[in-house]
């Protein structure tokens, strides 16, 4: 009996060996396989001696388990063998009362060997009732196999850099010629000065043909970008107002150099410009919001001359100051804001040498009225034109960014503007910026110098008029409170926060 | 001349009564034997000159002595060529009925009780009676009615008076005292009559005023009931019932089976099978079947079926739960075990199989079940309940 039982049980036992190396094999692919297909997505390179560890080891570890786990018992040999020879229970019986002793049960012994040594374990089908099911297991490995080979033609993914970017195949798309036609379209039906028109409109068309040239993706970034750059560079040409600025900077003519800043970039109010309806609707709406912002820098700038004491010095060092900045931008003649300005310096001069003759301040008063009233109207003119221009190109700017995919524009910082009044400056009313002291009263950010009470009075550009410097700061605070309520911030970015809206907070008590 | 009381609707036509081992009177085969009725003359009963009466002495004598080893493996091949012969030998008195006769024969060497319970007239006295001629063991039928006295059954004390005139009380056996005793439609029988069968089939005694009288074995006792006969009838108590170790349902012929009886009681009414075995072969098999080893699996299995005939057990079958309304009691498992080692040997195996367990749980368990409510309007014989029983048990 025993003899015969350990025929069969070598039989499965190769069985548990086949069945072990299958499962080991086919882990071993399918480790192989996804390890190489997640490093491959993920941009991972591996030496090929690592996939091998890989599914050699992971085969070595799975087979020993896998046989650990399948190696039959003796019992369950038996009862194996019972089952598929229908044998009543014989292997079974003599394997659990093999020692012990008794005439039927040796006998019962005995048969049980005869009848094991009675079936022929040589034929296919008795082997193969041991080594039943093994297509799963050749199953498992094929499975394993496809996963690998799949893993193995499946192209590494790559992240984009822009130089590959640049490199990638480019074609004109229906939607971004009707695009590009459109904005020459838009561009060519503009108001702005017909010289300029049609240069940008020339610039743009240049564009257009490179971009239906272009084969490569690179290739339309350096049409778009010239395109946006060109007709920035024509626009900046038309405009005089940054020069003019400047030169008033230099001058300590603060309160103008605002009103010409805000007054130009008052066209971003209303809206994104990327349809051009926005510019139209700009040009459109007439003057309204430019001179409410230049009124609002003039009436300061007059009302410090309504006081009666040095009133003479203050007129001559504000011809003065007004005179070298007309010097200092003279190249700019017959433009419409430097003519402003000129005439400015003029009947300020005029107003000074006529109150040093008469001594009538009254008269002085009524024609420093008329003057800055002139000088509003006149400013306001000029400088509607040039935030024109310069909301056509901003129009130009931000519809070749979103139709071909390029990044949102962004303002240069403080607009570019590097003379201490960046971006006309509204961190408040430096006291008396014209008051021809000599002090330097140039606000703008990052100053640190001045101090603004809660009194003083700064430029709200969301309602356009000044307002109390402590009540907007105070708005400010709140808001920024509850924002900061369900902002997605870390403790410590939180408390910077509030730490610096505190600062000015605390810097906006009035100052007695 | 020996007189024996005879009891009412108690035949002893031709059988002789057994006798107790301390009156050990041989009977001589021609010798003639009176068997006394109630208030009647002593009638004479030939004894058969096949049924030699002498409980101690074995019917055939073994002439040799065989080595034990060889002597396990020839007892085992004289096992199954009894088993075969007295096949055979039934075969001339009964037609049909193969199943039926393995298991009486089963029971009878694990040494276990059989109901029978079939129609009247499709053989079930004639089997037994033809099995007491097969076996060459006293045989004695008691016909079971309403008004059978326990007395009747199991013997009582009576006055004597010897040839001096000298009066004592002698005990006069009853029918009971035979080693196969036919209890004809048992279920007539009234329950206190019933219940003097009760030790009788459990322990192979009797106690009689105190005095308690062990019959010879190997004694088993083989009651027929008719399931037609509702009327006049009382049931048999659980405890009775559960000392049957098998049922077994004696189903109606077949018409050509009908047609052999017909066929063969043209030519005799009479039972003419030879004895092929005798009681102390019997006992020897019985001894032989013990040693058949039985795996823990197929032990477990029978426990198992057993015990999922319970449904009030926590883990039991779903069959118990929904058809069962009282299971099996221990006595079951061990005749299930007992009897599956004797079928082994009788098949030629010497090991007890899972099919021996599933083919001997219809006999063992048709009586110990109880059916509810739901199984009958299920329209589910026991059989149906016991088939999906084995179905369920692992």
């Amino acid at each position: 009996m025993k003899e015969q039982f350990s025929r069969y049980k070598r039989k499965f036992l190769i069985a548990a060996i086949l069945k072990s190396a299958a499962i080991a094999v086919a882990f071993g692919l399918l480790a192989v396989g996804g390890t190489l297909l997640a490093l491959k997505l993920t941009e991972v390179e591996l030496n090929a001696l690592y996939y091998a560890a890989i599914g050699a080891g992971g085969a070595v570890a799975v087979f020993v388990a896998a046989f650990f786990v399948l190696k039959p018992s003796d019992k369950e040999i038996a009862k194996a063998l019972d089952e598929r020879y229908s044998l009543n229970e014989k292997t079974q019986t003599a394997l659990e009362f093999e020692g012990k002793s008794g005439a039927i049960i040796e006998m019962q012994r005995e048969n049980a060997g005869v009848t094991l040594g009675s079936l022929n374990v040589r034929e296919g089908r008795t082997f193969g009732s041991v080594v039943s099911k093994i297509w799963v297991y050749i199953l498992i490995c094929v499975l394993g196999a496809a996963l690998l080979f799949t893993a193995l033609f499946v192209p590494a993914r790559k992240s984009v850099s822009a130089a590959d970017e640049a490199d990638r195949a480019y074609s004109l798309s229906e939607y971004e010629r009707i695009a590009v036609e459109e904005l020459i379209y838009n561009v060519s039906s503009s108001h702005l000065e017909e010289t300029a028109k049609g240069e940008a409109v020339e610039s743009l068309q240049n564009m257009y043909q490179a971009l239906q040239n272009a084969e490569k993706t690179g290739q339309m970034w350096t049409a778009v970008y010239t395109g946006i750059d060109e007709v920035a560079l024509i626009v900046n040409g038309l405009n005089s107002y940054r020069d003019i600025s400047v030169s008033l900077g230099k001058a300590t003519l603060s309160r103008l150099v605002i009103a010409v800043r805000q007054g130009a970039v008052a066209y971003r109010e209303q809206g994104t410009y990327l349809n051009y309806d926005d510019v139209e609707s700009y040009y459109n709406g007439g003057l309204g919001n430019v001179t409410t912002v230049v009124n609002a820098q003039t009436g300061r700038m007059r009302s410090t001359l309504s006081e009666e004491s040095e009133f003479g010095d203050k007129l001559t060092t504000l011809a003065t100051n007004l005179m070298a900045a007309v010097v200092d931008c003279e190249q700019y003649d017959g433009d419409g804001l430097y003519t402003a300005f000129r005439t400015l310096a003029t009947e300020i001069a005029a107003v000074r040498d006529a109150y040093s003759v008469k001594g009538n301040i009254s008269e002085a008063q009524s024609e420093l009225d008329v003057i800055f009233d002139e000088l509003c109207n006149a400013v306001s003119d000029s400088i509607f034109m040039q935030g024109y221009n310069l909301a056509v190109s901003m129009h130009v700017e931000v519809k070749l960014r979103k139709t071909f995919g390029l990044p949102d524009a962004e303002f240069p910082p403080n607009d570019g503007f590097t003379d201490g009044y960046e971006g006309g400056s509204t961190s408040g009313d430096p006291g008396d910026p014209d008051s021809g002291d000599g002090e330097d009263h140039r606000g703008g950010y990052g100053d640190g110098e001045l101090e603004f009470g809660g009194d003083d009075m700064i430029f709200d550009p969301a309602t356009g008029e000044y307002v109390k410097y402590g009540d907007l700061i105070a708005e400010y605070y709140r808001l920024m409170q509850e924002y900061l309520e369900s902002a997605d911030l870390t403790p410590e970015q939180k408390a910077t926060v509030q730490n610096y809206f505190g600062i000015l907070l605390s810097g906006s008590k009035t100052e007695e | 001349m020996k007189k024996f009381k005879k009891s009412k609707n108690i035949e002893q036509p031709e059988e002789v009564t057994a006798l107790e081992p301390e009156v050990q009177e041989e009977t001589q085969a021609g010798e003639t034997v009176e068997v006394a009725g109630e208030g009647e003359p002593a009638e004479e009963t030939k004894v058969s000159e096949d049924v030699a009466i002498s409980p101690e002495e074995p019917a055939e004598k073994v002439e040799e002595e065989i080595p034990v080893a060889e002597e396990t493996r020839s007892k085992i091949n004289a096992f199954s060529e009894s088993i075969e012969k007295a096949k055979n030998e039934l075969s001339k008195d009964i037609v049909g009925m193969g199943d039926i006769i393995d298991n009486v024969l089963c029971a009878i060497i694990a040494g276990g009780n059989v109901l029978l319970e079939g129609v009247p007239g499709v053989g079930k006295t004639r089997l037994v009676r033809s099995l007491g001629r097969t076996l060459k063991l006293p045989f004695s039928r008691i016909q079971f009615t309403p008004d059978l006295m326990p007395s009747d059954v199991t013997g009582t004390n009576i006055i004597e008076q010897d040839e001096k005139g000298k009066m004592s009380m002698v005990f006069q056996r009853g029918p009971i005292f035979a080693n196969l005793v036919l209890a004809d439609e048992i279920n007539r029988a009234t329950p206190k009559t019933q219940s003097a069968m009760l030790e009788v089939m459990q322990e192979h005694k009797v106690t009689v005023a105190k005095t308690t009288y062990q019959l010879e074995e190997p004694f088993f006792v083989l009651a027929t009931e008719n399931p037609i006969e509702q009327d006049g009838t009382y049931p048999l108590p659980e405890a009775q019932i559960d000392r049957f170790m098998f049922k077994l349902l004696v189903n109606f012929p077949s018409p050509e089976e009908i047609a052999d009886i017909v066929n063969m009681t043209q030519i005799t009414m009479s039972e003419t099978a030879e004895a092929v075995l005798d009681g102390a072969a019997i006992l020897e098999m019985r001894e032989l079947a013990k040693g058949v080893p039985v795996i823990d699996g197929v032990l477990r299995f029978a426990v198992n079926l057993v015990s999922n005939t319970h449904p009030e057990l926590e883990k039991t079958s779903e069959t118990a739960k929904k058809y069962i309304k009282a299971g099996a009691s221990p006595r079951a498992a061990q005749a299930l075990i007992t009897c599956a080692k004797v079928r082994a040997l009788m098949h030629g195996n010497y090991n007890v199989s899972y099919d021996d367990i599933k083919a001997l749980a219809y006999p063992v368990l048709r009586h110990r079940i109880k059916l509810n409510y739901s199984a009958i309007s299920d329209k589910l014989s026991i059989d149906d309940v016991i088939k999906q029983l084995i179905n369920e048990t692992k």
